[in-house]
């Protein structure tokens, strides 16, 4: 396609220019006769801009590689000459006698055979061949250019970024002014700038706390540092206990967690593939940490640098320099890309890039295709510093082991050693992997300049070197030195051969006398602390980037760096015990006037006159949410948590849910670097506040103001949740004002002016009157889509698919099938639904009111409900909007359902609608009062089934209120459904149980059911297990029969069918077979033997974990079934059950462990009933006014910035 | 070359570029509208040129429609039906293939003789309004690729969809309603989702907004707590008085005043959103037009005329209250749900043109009873075409991004006009072949912006929809 376009493009230049080339041509073959003739630049630029594409596009499928039909190849001059099966394809200088000609023009052969080349094409050859078929004289000879090759010369190398920075400070430094307001102070004075006093106390640590660690303060550690800070000298601080807080904030893992952010923004991380189908990265959570950690134990920068370049090439190579060059393998790959061979360069061409903005400060990418248009880097240079980087392996998915081209063992030398040893021991330890770079080989494939960028159109081969510009004659001894002898120094080189190249390009980067690493990585530093690097383009020093606005600070902050060992923390202290940092952001501390000619002068504030306030990134506002709410998990590192998505964002998916995954409530609640950053989806609340670009490096974060934003922030579950969970705990401060006073201390860690007190406690007031109580009206809405990919559907909690009231109220998913192309679609008729879980009920009378906003397709109310599955049964009053039709559902147990009587009727938005439901001999329902029903059917009254009142919902939202419920019968009172609230409900699980899916349901202290579902489990965690035996009672449901059992050394569980590691023993009952099958996150079956087994029989299994060996008895039996040899155990020691699709009834689950003489049996006692705190109206009240201030305060500019 | 060949490119374009980006910096906080009022004042950016299209709905047929069986008529392919050819059905991939001829009869229709096959019969009545460009051909042979590269010109993730630029060259008419929108198939989204309609490195201001035509309109318009309206009035009354105190200390901070704003903006988008998608104040016969009241078809994975028929009203209403950018996806998810015709071409048809057929149809004609398809552009396409020859068992078809088509109507465009052709099988693009980026500059163009000084800095570059390679509007498309 490329040259297609190349085609185009030349077209019209090309039949302007024909005559003057052919007669150039002429002129060159008179004056060689006999040998090759020499070639002009404007034959072989014809060559190139149209012979060799239209060849490429055309003949090389079949003519070129290993590929050569007929034997012929048309890749270089001398093959043509030679030709094929059929004779030499040219006679230069004579078309008319040359096959290929003869071919194109389907005389005799036709070629190409697909279909005839248009008469423009056919031209050019023909040309070509006239001209002698000008071709460049072969490898190694350079390309001829469009125009003369680039020349780099002293004068470019005067640009301010290419020369190494010297370090000057002015005499005002030498009496103890602060190096860098020293060097400010000269520039106050050339502009006439006064600059700002410096901010409060209490302003600085606040400013301290986010800017190190992206989270505020406590309230008491604000007030305690306030005081260590304070100095007795007003305007002045004391130092000593400054330096303590930076300290104390720089030992902190969220200090590392913070600016490990920044720097996981240049190099484009991401964790999933991007492209068609945005494939998951294993171990890239690796490289986060690594880059925490090197944060976090201040590792020198330089070190860091390297070892992300070449950590596998390092002498000491080692676990944690090969996951830094996890750095490789973290940005987007295209598995199916269009063009291979451009993919290939594609990939090369995205390291480039990233180091080049990351780490250089150069747009690199701009000289791909040609020279760079505003700074010296020739095309050549591009292809050089390429030439670096050819031998890495392109991506693929990453597999444990070592042919794998994308990973490389965790461990020490010898451990890797012994283990890859041809007779290395069954017994060991398996290797553990990390995402990492990996070397085809020692010589990587030669790199050739690439004409235009092209794959097609390799030009002259060139060799690792260093761009021009940056080499200085001083310098060039030791550039030398660097390449010569390039090798792998990995004491495992010999195992994972590479060429080395890239640690003597990582040695040149981070060489002390580099002009730019320092300079790069120090701006931005700056960049973070100020909103804006002393270069505001942090990622591109070159020409077109911008100059700095104080050469003089970079360079001497640049070298203050390396000679402190290129230590971050160093040059953090650096930057904040400065004047400029401390200075207020605000004017109420300036004075007007100075304030107001400063404003005029510099009114972005770039020249430091006051310290820039700026909105927080996205990740620490919602990391503040969290810290305010006391919900933060603040867990270090590890395996990624997956935030909420809503039903809204899941819909955008081609399949909605692919490669999302469920996440404990609490893992959601970690710090947003650990959430999933997969290219292809985003965490709305973080997207909306101008999170990451994954697909290139990000070198500054824009900061845009969109009212979508504010919907997110204002309204969002995120929001609501964290305020939820604010008010509940301000519940505990004594009154009103002290509830304000404790959530300003939360929030923005101060109390409230007078004012504010009066208007959160108006806000508070209005809410209580107004906002209708849980207890008084509900609602329920769907937060699904209506396709769902399967495999997450199945990790979804059930409560996860219908929006409700919190308590008394029991969710489940509703039917989901189809499963066309992975893909469920949901029944909207037997869609998610909510069981009432008071009283049962079989005959009295329902009465109540519905509100359906516009988009609701359909309301179900349920009586005599219970769970038939994933479905329900029982009896369904459908409000049908779509159809403008009422229903009278009655569905049995098993699936057969009947409409037993309908009605039309005409629904109204948003209006309420009154019902009431008579339940008995005949069934009757009453709309808006009416004394006649609109429908009447009569049942018998066998038929009538008891069970749980219920809603469902499918489409929008609907809102529920004066639910009464009154049993038939003479002692009836009618019991209000939303107020009433039985003392204790049943706890879904009982402690020590942890569930991982599914539905599973309490049938007595030892028996227990589980309803059909693909891969749930059910853990017991009260007795782990290593050595010893599990056995269980077990029957499977007719209908409902297809595999399931127990589970063994279960570790790392999680939601979902193959989420887990650990071994199954299962019932497998239409192949009437028993099963051991191991789970590495993907199933394995070991073992399976025939049985004598059944549907809705009883069967007892057990399992027998014993000396590396698993054996499995059925029913008591004398002998094993399975006796299955386990050479690579897996670890982990929970037991519990699973089920594949089957309905499934345990009994008698017992463990009982080597170490123990008596086994022990599980029950589910603790499931019986979960004590609810009484109804207080009041309390509701007051919650529901906390939470809307909370959510208010959430927004407020105070609370997104730092001042 | 010359020792200062950098230095002079540093004093030219440089310069300018130093001059847009810290314009573009120095803006992010506002508003779109005035950005682009002042941008568009600015020299390196050029006034508008003169046209007629305000708004534009892009009627997205995600999969790749077939080109063969829709509106390139092809005697040959019919002629030579089950014949075997050698042909490129991947990059550089030269196989065996049995020709499959279109199994629709195809006429040609109104006054200008437009070719469209009875696939589409009601569309096919509105020929002379339609400007066919037959020629196409873009980059890829993948779904993923190839729909960023028709939304955003590159066949890579990261880079503003057409409808990000629009609105970033033309700024929004009405602050109450996002100017660029899109509805998704209630099937799913197209891969790869949500870039497909990112800003990519421009702001998050110009991406995308979903509209959903079921459930809440937008994401989180409804607060997840169900306050009702005038509490949430409450609640922004509040928001702004607590927020004085910060508000007093940067009284000068014009970031910080337009952030509350937004706010009041979202206040607003929470009544100028549902009404937008509230159908109920259109009479019976409008409906009827788009196809609301059709039948169900039989098919287990149609949706039927409705949904799209909604979309493409709704796509009205939006225009007609000053979105400048609405894209609607028929088909979503994968294979058969949308014009991914490997599993049977037939089958294919049978399910998405009905549902497609009355809508458009019905949208060009109320259109152009309002008077507003003299200003609206409306562009039809998918991420490719399809191959003549026949895959699988079941009278498939495999994509083709080497020749395919795409219409447009309305402002702006000479309606009647086809343009270009594929080779006798409908394979590839032969004659006035042209690439998706002339494409999009001819959209740009109808829509008053010269694809060539529509540009944002960025990595080094000043970027463009077109990309860096040349591209020219297709000029015998515009009237």
């Amino acid at each position: 396609m490329s040259v297609n376009r190349l085609l185009f493009l030349f077209l019209s230049a090309w039949l302007l220019s024909l005559p003057a080339v052919a007669a150039s041509a002429a002129q060159d073959a008179e004056a060689s006769p006999g040998s090759p003739p020499h070639f002009t630049d404007s034959h072989l630029q014809f060559f190139e801009s149209q012979v060799r594409p239209l060849l490429v596009e055309h003949c090389w499928e079949c003519h070129a590689g290993a590929k050569l039909k007929g034997s012929l190849s048309l890749e270089s001059r001398a093959a043509l000459l030679a030709g094929g099966d059929s004779g030499p394809a040219i006679v230069p200088g004579d078309p008319a006698s040359s096959l290929l000609i003869r071919a194109i023009h389907y005389d005799g052969l036709e070629m190409p055979p697909t279909q005839k080349l248009s008469p423009a094409k056919i031209q050019v050859l023909q040309h070509w061949v006239q001209q002698q078929a000008p071709w460049p004289a072969e490898s190694g000879t350079p390309i001829v250019r469009k125009s003369a090759p680039a020349v780099v010369t002293e004068s470019d190398r005067q640009h301010w970024a290419f020369r190494p920075p010297l370090a000057i400070l002015p005499p005002a430094a030498a009496a103890g002014v602060h190096p860098i307001d020293a060097l400010l102070q000269q520039q106050y004075a050339a502009q006439q700038l006064t600059p700002l006093p410096q901010a409060e106390p209490r302003v600085l640590v606040r400013r301290a706390f986010l800017s190190l660690t992206g989270l505020p303060p406590t309230f008491a550690e604000l007030n305690a540092w306030e005081r260590r800070i304070t100095d007795t000298v007003p305007g002045q601080l004391n130092e000593v206990g400054f330096a303590a807080m930076l300290d104390d904030l720089l030992a902190r893992p969220a200090y590392a967690e913070h600016w490990a952010r920044h720097w996981l923004d240049v190099v484009r991380f991401g964790q999933s593939n991007g492209y068609e189908r945005d494939g998951y990265k294993p171990y890239s959570w690796r490289y986060r940490d690594y880059v925490v950690q090197a944060i976090l134990q201040d590792k020198p920068w330089d070190r860091f640098l390297l070892e992300q370049l070449a950590g596998d090439e390092l002498p000491d190579s080692s676990a944690e320099t090969r996951t830094a060059t996890g750095f490789y393998r973290i940005g987007v790959w295209d598995d199916e890309a269009d063009d291979r061979r451009q993919a290939e360069f594609d990939d090369l061409d995205d390291v480039l890039v990233t180091v080049g903005a990351s780490m250089l400060g150069l747009t690199i990418g701009c000289a791909r295709c040609h020279d760079h248009k505003f700074d010296p880097l020739p095309q050549e240079d591009y292809y050089r510093l390429l030439s670096f980087f050819r031998g890495i392996r392109r991506y693929e998915e990453p597999q444990d082991k070592p042919e794998s081209g994308t990973v490389l063992p965790l461990q020490d030398a010898d451990r890797v050693r012994q283990a890859l040893q041809p007779a290395a021991d069954p017994a060991a330890q398996p290797l553990t992997w990390t995402l990492a770079v990996r070397e085809a080989g020692l010589v990587p494939a030669e790199t050739r300049v690439l004409i235009r960028g092209q794959a097609a159109s390799p030009g002259s081969v060139v060799q690792p070197a260093f761009p021009q510009v940056l080499c200085r004659s001083e310098t060039s001894a030791a550039d030398q030195l660097l390449l010569t002898d390039m090798r792998s120094q990995s004491p495992i080189a010999d195992l994972f051969p590479s060429s080395g190249r890239r640690l003597a390009f990582a040695r040149w980067l981070v060489r002390r006398d580099h002009p730019l690493t320092a300079r790069v990585a120090v701006n931005r530093v700056w960049h973070f602390h100020f909103g804006r690097g002393l270069v505001g383009s942090t990622g591109d020093f070159g020409r077109a980037g911008e100059a700095p606005v104080h050469q003089p600070l970079l360079d001497w902050l640049s070298v203050d760096f390396m000679e402190r060992g290129w230590s971050l923390k160093s040059l953090q202290r650096q930057i904040l015990t400065s004047a400029a940092w401390r200075r207020s952001s605000g004017t109420d501390a300036g004075q007007p006037l100075q304030v107001e000619q400063a404003e005029q002068r510099d009114p972005a504030g770039r020249l430091l006159w006051k310290f820039p306030f700026r909105r927080l990134e996205a990740e620490s506002i919602r990391d503040r949410m969290l810290f305010s709410s006391g919900e933060l998990n603040t867990t270090v590192g590890g395996p990624e948590m997956y935030p909420q998505l809503s039903g809204e964002v899941l819909a955008g998916q081609s399949k909605p849910g692919l490669g999302w995954r469920s996440s404990t409530a609490a893992e959601q609640c970690r710090r947003s670097l650990y959430a999933i950053v997969k290219r292809g989806v985003r965490d709305p609340v973080l997207e909306a506040l101008d999170y990451t670009n994954t697909a290139s490096p990000l070198t500054e974060r824009p900061v845009t103001t969109v009212a979508t934003q504010a919907l997110i922030l204002l309204h969002g579950r995120f929001t609501a949740d964290r305020a939820a969970a604010l008010a509940q705990q301000a519940l505990n401060a004594a009154d009103s004002a002290a509830q304000i006073r404790w959530i300003y201390e939360r929030v923005l860690q101060r109390h409230p002016s007078a004012a504010e007190l009066t208007a959160a406690s108006e806000l508070m007031s209005a809410w209580e009157q107004q906002l209708p109580l849980p207890s008084q009206q509900v609602s329920f809405r769907p937060d699904v889509p209506e396709s769902l990919y399967s495999a997450f559907r199945q990790q979804l909690p059930q409560q996860a698919f219908l929006l409700g009231p919190a308590e008394m109220w029991q969710y489940r998913s509703g039917v989901w099938g189809g499963g066309y192309e992975g893909i469920d679609v949901v029944d909207k008729r037997l869609g998610p639904h909510a069981f009432w879980l008071g009283p049962q009920v079989t005959t009295g009378v329902l009465t109540g009111q519905l509100r359906p906003d516009s988009s609701v397709e359909s309301v179900t109310i349920l009586a005599g409900a219970a769970a038939d599955g994933a479905a329900w049964s029982g009896l369904g009053l459908t409000f049908d909007r779509l159809r403008s039709r009422i229903q009278l559902r009655l569905r049995r147990p098993g699936g057969s359902e009947q409409v037993s009587g309908e009605a039309n009727w005409i629904p109204v938005d948003s209006q309420w609608q009154s019902f009431r439901w008579e339940i008995g001999p005949e069934i009757k329902v009453f709309l808006e009062h009416n004394s006649n029903p609109i429908l009447a059917v009569p049942i018998s009254s066998e038929s009538l089934p008891t069970g749980r009142l219920g809603v469902a919902v499918w489409g929008g939202r609907v809102d529920l209120r004066q639910l009464q419920w009154a049993d038939s019968g003479p002692a009836a009172v009618a019991t209000d459904i939303l107020a009433a609230r039985q003392s204790a409900v049943e706890a879904p699980l009982p402690t020590g149980w942890s569930q991982f899916g599914g539905d599973w349901q309490r049938l007595s202290d030892t028996s227990w059911r589980v309803a059909a579902d693909r891969g749930s489990k059910l853990l017991w965690e009260q007795q782990p297990l290593s050595e010893g035996e599990v056995s269980v009672e077990m029957r499977m449901t007719g209908g409902r029969a297809e595999i399931g059992g127990l589970l063994l050394c279960v570790s790392e569980p999680r939601v979902g069918a193959d989420n887990w590691f650990g071994y199954e023993v299962s019932l497998n009952i239409p192949a009437k077979a028993v099963l051991v099958g191991d789970h590495r996150n993907n199933f394995r079956l070991l073992s399976q033997q025939p049985a004598d087994l059944g549907a809705d029989r009883w069967h007892h299994l057990k399992a027998v974990l014993s000396g590396g060996r698993l054996q499995v008895y059925l029913d008591h039996g004398q002998q094993p079934v399975i006796d299955e040899p386990l050479p690579d155990r897996l670890p982990g020691r929970l037991a519990g059950l699973r089920t594949w699709g089957s309905e499934i009834e345990f009994r008698n689950f017992r463990l009982q462990s080597a170490e123990q003489s008596e086994p022990v049996l599980a029950d589910w006692s603790g499931a019986q009933l979960r004590q609810l705190p009484a109804v207080d109206q009041s309390q509701q009240r007051r919650l529901a006014g906390l939470a809307a201030l909370c959510r208010t305060m959430f927004s407020l500019n105070e609370f997104a910035y730092l001042e | 070359m010359s020792d200062n060949r950098w230095d002079r490119s540093r004093s030219g374009l440089a310069e300018q570029l130093l001059a847009r980006r810290r314009f573009v910096f120095g803006s992010s906080a506002g508003f779109a509208g005035l950005a682009t009022a002042s941008l568009l004042a600015q020299d390196s950016h050029g006034p508008l040129l003169p046209h007629r299209a305000k708004h534009c709905i892009f009627l997205y047929m995600y999969g790749g429609p077939s080109q063969m069986d829709l509106f390139d008529y092809k005697p040959e392919l019919q002629k030579r039906d089950g014949q075997a050819v050698q042909i490129e059905l991947r990059r550089r991939e030269v196989r065996e293939g049995r020709l499959l001829g279109s199994r629709r009869r195809f006429r040609q229709h109104g006054d200008s003789g437009l070719w469209c096959s009875d696939a589409l019969p009601r569309l096919s009545q509105h020929m002379d309004k339609l400007a066919v460009v037959k020629s196409l051909w873009q980059d890829s042979f993948a779904h993923g690729s190839a729909n960023l590269q028709m939304n955003c010109g590159r066949i890579v993730q990261g880079y503003p969809s057409l409808g990000s630029w629009l609105n970033y060259g033309l700024g929004r008419e009405n602050q109450n309603l996002p100017g660029y929108v899109v509805m998704l198939d209630p099937r799913g989204g197209p891969i790869p989702g949500a870039p497909n309609w990112s800003a990519g490195f421009m702001e998050a201001q110009h991406q995308g907004t979903v509209f959903r035509t079921s459930g809440q309109a937008v994401l989180d318009l409804q607060p997840h707590t169900q306050d009702p309206p005038e509490l949430q009035r409450r609640q922004l009354q509040t928001l702004q008085s607590l927020d004085q105190t910060f508000q007093d200390r940067h009284p000068e901070s014009a970031e910080l005043r337009a952030r509350m704003a937004s706010y009041e903006l979202a206040f607003q988008l929470q009544a100028s959103a549902p009404e937008a998608l509230d159908l109920s104040t259109e009479t019976r016969q409008t409906l009827e037009m788009y196809g609301l009241f059709d039948s169900y078809p039989a098919h287990r994975l149609a949706a039927g005329p409705a949904v799209f028929g909604r979309q493409c009203l709704i796509a009205r209403r939006l225009i007609e209250r000053g979105v400048r950018f609405v894209q609607i996806y028929s088909g979503g998810g994968h294979q058969q749900q949308n014009w991914d015709a490997h599993f049977g071409v037939e089958e294919n048809l049978t399910i998405h043109c009905p549902e497609v057929d009355r809508p458009m149809a019905g949208l060009l004609q109320d259109l152009e009873q309002r008077g507003l398809l003299d200003e609206t552009l409306i562009v039809w396409g998918g991420e490719f075409g399809r191959q003549p020859v026949s895959q699988g068992d079941q009278g498939g078809r495999d994509h083709n991004p080497k020749g395919f088509t795409c219409w447009l109507a309305g402002g702006g465009v000479r309606g009647g006009t086809s343009y270009g052709e594929t080779d006798e099988l409908g394979a590839e693009a032969t004659t006035d072949r042209r690439h998706v980026r002339d494409f999009h500059a001819t959209i740009l163009r109808l829509m008053g912006l010269d694809h060539n000084r529509l540009t944002w800095f960025y990595g080094g570059l000043n970027q463009k929809l077109t990309g860096v390679q040349e591209a020219h509007a297709i000029d015998e498309l515009t009237a």
